[in-house]
């Protein structure tokens, strides 16, 4: 009851936040330089139709009438006409966004559990071999760029040990998938293709991987940290001087409120995947929204631009607040905080 | 062999903490026996070893800690050198701390419940109690720690509990347990003076009734008084005098000893005590000779670079000082 109340009270906050983020993106766009209409028409449009656009685009109006106009749009889902593809901007992210998010779930949650997984071992084998090859590792993961691990990815898995296909893209040409969610690893399941489905994750495996690597070994570091600080608290000293032996003290007692900084991090790298796989999506030719962004940054097209950045806002609040029902549930002490 | 009577013996037990890479030579040296049935005192400053000597016991020091010499004898057997299995029973059935600070002895996200029932289930093993049997002695030992609603506090989290509260749980989990020695690390502290009393009156009720062996952690003479047959005075990480409760207080013989007992507020007296002066040495930088010699009011030359031996002052009470072995302290 308590936690239900705490999650709706943390519901109700999160659209104050979005609906300040539509602000801020929308007066972002006005202050970029240039006219709308002339960036959209082109440099030889005749003045009547630029007129013509302005009006039906409400650009004449006030900027605080031309945030409603745009808002109340946005909210059914239109977010104008992209000038570089020259399609609806929602059609574009329905089509590209699906791509991501199967990129970002891989990406983002099974290497959680690798992350709680290496972190504890590290913890308990402190300053022993498990604990200094995932500490060594984990420089290494961390301090390279993920676009390093693609290239690398390519060149060995691609060439040396050929497993991986290196065309890239999210499917091989000989497979068509019948589109249910988007995600054609669970659209090729459902359609009873085993195939294509192997095929689909062969392609997502190695962009998911490099984007992940890194993240999931700062991430371990970060749950070893908090095992071993947690190890000399007074509470685990108790229930080990009761006679709890060591393997329950640290599943029951040690491991729970380990986790949660952990849990926190992995959430923040999780939404940021949204935005920042670009490098990744481009090498490995995923069409993906952050590519997209990237190319609508470039052309110049700002109601794609305002989209991307929307949904990536989205994906951050989104995430937020899933991170802030799991530490609830972990720890009871967020509930009451977010009660009162 | 004198063994036979005691049921904990510290030999000449020695640690040390490492932090920042600065050795601290917090343990020098202690001596502190537990006979069977008896409850014996030890009392210091703050900051002076008693509760790292508790840890030592149950082999519970943070990992920066190392022990560097001594024994520690329960029952005959050095707890130093048992096997993990027999450590584990040790810790189940032996002995049993009560932490001194109850904010931080309760894990902040588990239930009370799981908590107490968790330690028990392990304290009572060899009688294979069903869960709703330990779930009854918990409640018992609540309600003997004179906490209202002990049901409504198992399903509690620590945060939901009062500091005295907590210190009361943390001390009935310790009790149900029934260890056969519990060391009470400054039980009460944080409890108003009636509670604090009802508790001690309960360990002294248990010491009578079920044979049960204390060592009193403290640094209130009241309390041990009150509580203790033996005492140990300890200063900087060495007992410096030891016996009979009552001897000692009749004829403290250590300038530490009497320093610490004029310190005492008394109903009469005429305002509040000067204090000590000076304050607990550095760790890493112990005075080579007695450690009490800086702010040693009877300090001898020799003070400075030999450490006192034991002298006997009554037939059970024994100092560790040159100036009370020459007869120069003389208590106000």
């Amino acid at each position: 009851m308590l936690l239900f109340k705490s999650i709706m009270k943390r519901l109700a906050s999160s659209i104050v936040v979005l609906l300040g983020l539509t602000i801020v993106i929308f007066a972002l766009m006005k202050a970029v330089p240039g006219d709308p209409a002339r960036l959209a028409l082109g440099p030889n449009a005749p003045e009547e139709v630029l007129e013509h656009y302005r009006e039906v685009n409400h650009l004449n109006e006030p900027i605080p009438v031309q945030y409603f106009y745009w808002l109340s749009n946005a909210v059914q889902g239109d977010f104008g006409t992209s000038s570089y593809t020259q399609r609806a901007v929602s059609q574009d992210i329905k089509d590209f966004a699906p791509a991501t998010i199967e990129l970002v779930i891989w990406a983002g949650i099974p290497p959680l559990f690798v992350a709680l997984f290496l972190g504890v071992i590290s913890a308990q084998h402190k300053n022993k071999w498990p604990d200094y090859l995932t500490r060594f590792l984990g420089y290494i993961f961390v301090a390279t760029p993920t676009f390093v691990f693609a290239v690398l990815f390519i060149l060995i898995f691609g060439y040396w040990l050929p497993v991986m296909p290196t065309i890239g893209g999210r499917l091989s040409p000989q497979f068509t998938i019948a589109p249910v969610t988007g995600m054609y690893i669970v659209d090729a399941l459902i359609g009873g293709q085993p195939a294509a489905a192997w095929d689909a994750f062969l392609h997502l495996l190695f962009p998911a991987l490099a984007l992940s690597l890194g993240k999931t070994m700062q991430e371990a570091r970060i749950t070893r940290a908090s095992m071993l600080q947690n190890a000399d608290k007074d509470y685990i000293t108790m229930v080990t001087s009761q006679g709890v032996p060591k393997k329950i003290v640290n599943r029951r007692f040690l491991l729970k409120p380990s986790v949660i900084p952990t849990v926190t991090v992995m959430g923040m790298d999780f939404a940021s995947l949204f935005g920042n796989a670009f490098l990744v999506e481009r090498i490995f030719n995923w069409p993906g929204l952050s590519s997209y962004g990237m190319n609508a940054i470039l052309n110049k097209d700002s109601n794609a631009v305002v989209a991307v950045v929307l949904i990536i806002g989205l994906a951050f609040v989104g995430t937020s607040i899933v991170v802030d029902i799991v530490a609830m549930i972990l720890d009871p002490r967020m509930r009451q905080a977010r009660t009162r | 062999m004198e063994t036979n009577n005691n049921i904990l013996e510290i030999k000449d037990l020695s640690v040390s903490y490492t932090v920042a890479n600065v050795v601290t030579h917090v343990l020098e040296k202690v001596n502190l026996t537990v006979p069977k049935g008896k409850s014996v005192g030890l009392v210091g400053e703050s900051g002076c070893g008693k509760t790292t000597t508790m840890r030592a016991i149950l082999g519970v020091l943070p990992s920066n800690a190392n022990i560097e010499s001594g024994e520690i004898l329960f029952n005959g057997t050095d707890v130093l050198k048992m096997p993990y299995n027999q450590l584990q029973e040790f810790r189940q059935t032996g002995a049993g701390l009560i932490f001194q600070d109850p904010s931080s002895a309760l894990n902040p996200v588990i239930s009370i419940k799981k908590q107490f029932l968790t330690s028990l289930k392990y304290a009572h093993k060899d009688k294979n109690y069903s869960s709703a049997q330990l779930y009854d002695k918990a409640i018992e030992a609540l309600n003997a720690v004179s906490l209202a609603d002990p049901k409504r506090i198992m399903n509690s989290f620590p945060f939901q509990l009062s500091g005295g509260m907590r210190q009361r749980v943390c001390i009935a989990m310790t009790l149900a347990g029934e260890k056969e020695l519990l060391l009470a690390d400054e039980p009460g502290t944080a409890l108003d003076v009636t509670i604090q009393d009802q508790i001690l009156r309960l360990i002294k009720n248990l010491v009578e009734t079920l044979d049960l062996s204390v060592i009193m952690v403290t640094h209130s003479l009241g309390v041990i008084r009150q509580v203790t047959t033996e005492v140990n005075v300890m200063y900087a990480g060495s007992i410096v005098e030891g016996g009979d409760t009552h001897q000692v207080f009749e004829h403290p013989s250590h300038p530490y000893t009497i320093a610490l007992m004029d310190c005492l507020p008394k109903l009469t007296g005429t305002g509040i005590s000067e204090g000590i002066p000076g304050r607990i040495p550095d760790y890493d930088h112990p005075p080579a000779g007695c450690r009490f010699y800086p702010r040693c009011t009877y300090a001898l030359d020799r003070c400075k670079s030999e450490v006192p031996g034991k002298t006997i002052v009554e037939d059970d009470h024994w100092v560790a000082c040159f100036a009370a072995e020459e007869g120069k302290v003389c208590p106000k």
